[in-house]
């Protein structure tokens, strides 16, 4: 069964000189359900727009997208929430700072319903809140009442990172989650992000910049480069691959790029 | 000192007129986080709506109420400049303050600049009310100091009027779309990740803001009796000038405390300015003052904490 399919897909932007620039080219890819898909790939090389694009909070220019063969290309973002769960790199993204731990975790309880006038915290809903927070061990659940802000980083992954599976959505978007953190924090997200995995049938998207999590999760490894998808591996490929493989295949692109560069320069110098 | 007490009740019975609007003020503050100007226009209209409302035969309550309603399409307006159109915040705001100075004309009738309400408003139902509460109309004593007793009876009603209001909106951002309203306003991008609908929640942050900010304009022309043009100018810095007085006392504070303190805030801004009328007739004075306290009140947490990297101006507003 296909969780998501991305036909065509193309973004766009300008840029400062009002030059359009592709962040995503074409891209027509089918992730099956259940997958755990690894995206690598260098700096803007439309990692973050690709998910942007599948979570809706960008329009792509052309091409459709589906998910679990519904088109939802033109649902708005708030709409496909319900089935889309997200973290962003940016630990200050996914919460709301100024509120408490258990009110951010109230309102992504109520992902997929209305936001109504019934009162978001009641009895039931704090003794869950409390309960999957102690089961993580890390004192958590002795803050509910603190804001977000006074959280740490690491914490705060791992508060977005329960809001973004409360309801284990259809499909998980993580957008290089851990790379804003320090060691420590990392493996602390990582683990819990394996444990939530684990716990069962989940499509997730994982972006990231580290060789050693791209070989080490996931069963397919896609490699982005200037919006395009340049390496697509799976199965026992997947398996097989080595950190090492992998720089030597970003290297090349890297290289190539250099080249490009150098000609563009060269050619400059001779016609300008 | 008895000259300060009198004063101070005064300020005070005036100063719950003001309490909804700060409360709308705080609402879009610190919510959206930007200054809406809208409360200029929302404010004059709902004076405006109710005076016209009286004249035309109706009680003080649904004139009341009316203004209230009219505030809140000025908030809808500029709601939706904002998400359905794309302009800036504060110009939308602007906008809608400047058309409403039309319309006000309009309603008013031949462009008048200024209307003075006949004896049946607020201050005609207050009297009764004194009439029942304390048997006269006129001066009761209280520590020795002669006050008015329409004016105590309408603090009286005024004051559970506003507590009530203030549960309501307690009660309110501790419901599930009140906290997504929280949400909406601080973090887009995390509210839209659970799923909210931010211009919805943004139109009705403003609309709720503007509707209190309409009561306190039509509470504030029935007890003075009149209704001009310039009323509503500056009641954004008004409003702010209370927020930001409250924040003083409540900064790290829940949600829910610190709009007690908005609340506190509108107070304690009418006593202040009350205690400095004693000093002299300086009405004219005020909107210089109260200008001079905001720009004071935004820099001062900036010039005590040393000075500030440049990346720390931008947050002033905030
Ligand atoms: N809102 C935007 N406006 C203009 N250009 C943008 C915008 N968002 C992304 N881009 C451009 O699109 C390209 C792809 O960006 P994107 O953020 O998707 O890269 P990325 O692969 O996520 O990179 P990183 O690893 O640094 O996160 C970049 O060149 C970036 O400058
Ligand atoms: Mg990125």
């Amino acid at each position: 069964m296909t969780a998501l399919e991305l036909q065509d897909v193309c973004k766009s932007y300008h840029n400062a000189n009002g030059v359009p620039m592709q962040a995503v080219c074409s891209i027509s890819l089918s992730i099956q359900r259940g997958a755990f898909v690894i995206i690598v790939g260098s700096n803007g090389s439309g990692k973050t727009t690709l998910l942007n694009l599948i979570a809706g909070s960008e329009q792509p220019d052309g091409g459709r997208i589906l998910l679990d063969g519904k088109d939802i290309t033109d649902l708005a973002e708030h709409r496909r929430a319900a089935d889309i769960g997200r973290v962003f790199q940016d630990p200050f993204r996914g919460t709301v700072a100024g509120m408490s731990v258990e009110e951010n975790l109230a309102l992504a309880a109520r992902r997929g319903q209305r936001f109504d006038l019934g009162f978001a915290l009641d009895g039931k809903l704090r003794e869950e809140i409390h309960e999957r927070l102690a089961s993580l061990h890390i004192g958590l659940e002795q803050r509910l009442r603190q804001p977000m802000a006074t959280l740490s980083g690491g914490q705060r992954q791992v508060v977005t990172m329960l809001m973004a599976t409360w309801h284990r959505p259809r499909l998980l978007l993580l957008d290089e989650h851990t790379a804003a953190l320090d060691p420590q924090n990392a493996e602390l997200v990582l683990s819990l992000t394996g444990r939530i995995l684990s716990q069962g049938e989940m499509t997730v998207i994982m972006v990231t910049h580290s060789m050693k999590q791209a070989v080490h999760f996931g069963e397919r490894l896609l490699m982005m480069h200037r919006g395009r998808i340049t390496l697509d591996i799976s199965g026992t490929e997947k398996l097989r691959a080595q950190p090492v493989e992998l720089e030597k295949h970003f290297e090349e692109l890297r290289r190539e790029e250099l080249l490009d560069e150098s000609v563009a320069q060269l050619l400059r110098e001779q016609y300008i | 000192m008895t000259e300060i007490l009198a004063q101070t009740i005064n300020s005070v019975a005036r100063g719950l007129f003001l309490v909804p609007m700060v409360l709308g003020v705080f609402i879009s503050y610190r919510i959206l986080r930007f200054p809406d100007v809208t409360v200029d226009g929302a404010f004059y209209l709902g004076g405006t709506l109710s005076a016209v409302m009286i004249i035309h035969g109706f009680d003080p309550v649904s004139a009341t109420l009316f203004g209230m309603v009219g505030g809140a399409a000025a908030g809808l307006c500029t709601g939706i400049l904002i998400t359905r159109f794309g302009i800036q915040r504060i110009l939308a705001g602007i906008l809608v303050t400047m058309a409403l100075y039309s319309i006000n004309f309009y309603i008013l009738g031949q462009g008048a600049y200024s209307f003075t309400l006949d004896d049946v408003y607020l201050k005609t139902w207050a009297r009764e009310l004194a009439m029942t509460l304390f048997g006269t109309d006129r001066q009761v004593y209280v520590m020795g100091t002669g006050l008015s007793a329409p004016m105590l009876s309408m603090l009286y009603v005024s004051l559970a009027v506003i507590l009530v209001l203030l549960t309501v909106l307690i009660l309110f951002f501790r419901t599930r779309f009140g906290l997504a309203m929280r949400a909406g306003g601080e973090n887009p991008s995390a509210a839209r990740t659970v799923g909210a609908n931010v211009s919805t929640l943004t139109v009705t942050t403003l609309l709720l803001a503007n509707a209190l900010t309409g009561l306190s304009g039509a509470l504030y022309a029935q007890d003075l009796g009149t209704v001009e043009t310039a009323a509503g100018l500056g009641q954004i810095v008004v409003g702010l000038a209370c927020v930001l007085i409250g924040d003083a006392f409540f900064q790290r504070r829940s949600f829910s405390t610190r709009l007690i303190g908005a609340a506190l805030g509108a107070l304690i801004y009418k006593v202040i300015l009350g205690l400095i009328m004693l000093l002299g007739d300086i009405h004219a004075m005020t909107k210089l003052l109260t200008a001079a306290f905001v720009f004071l009140a935004l820099m001062l947490p900036i010039w005590l904490r040393g000075h500030g990297k440049r990346a720390d101006k931008s947050e002033v507003a905030v």
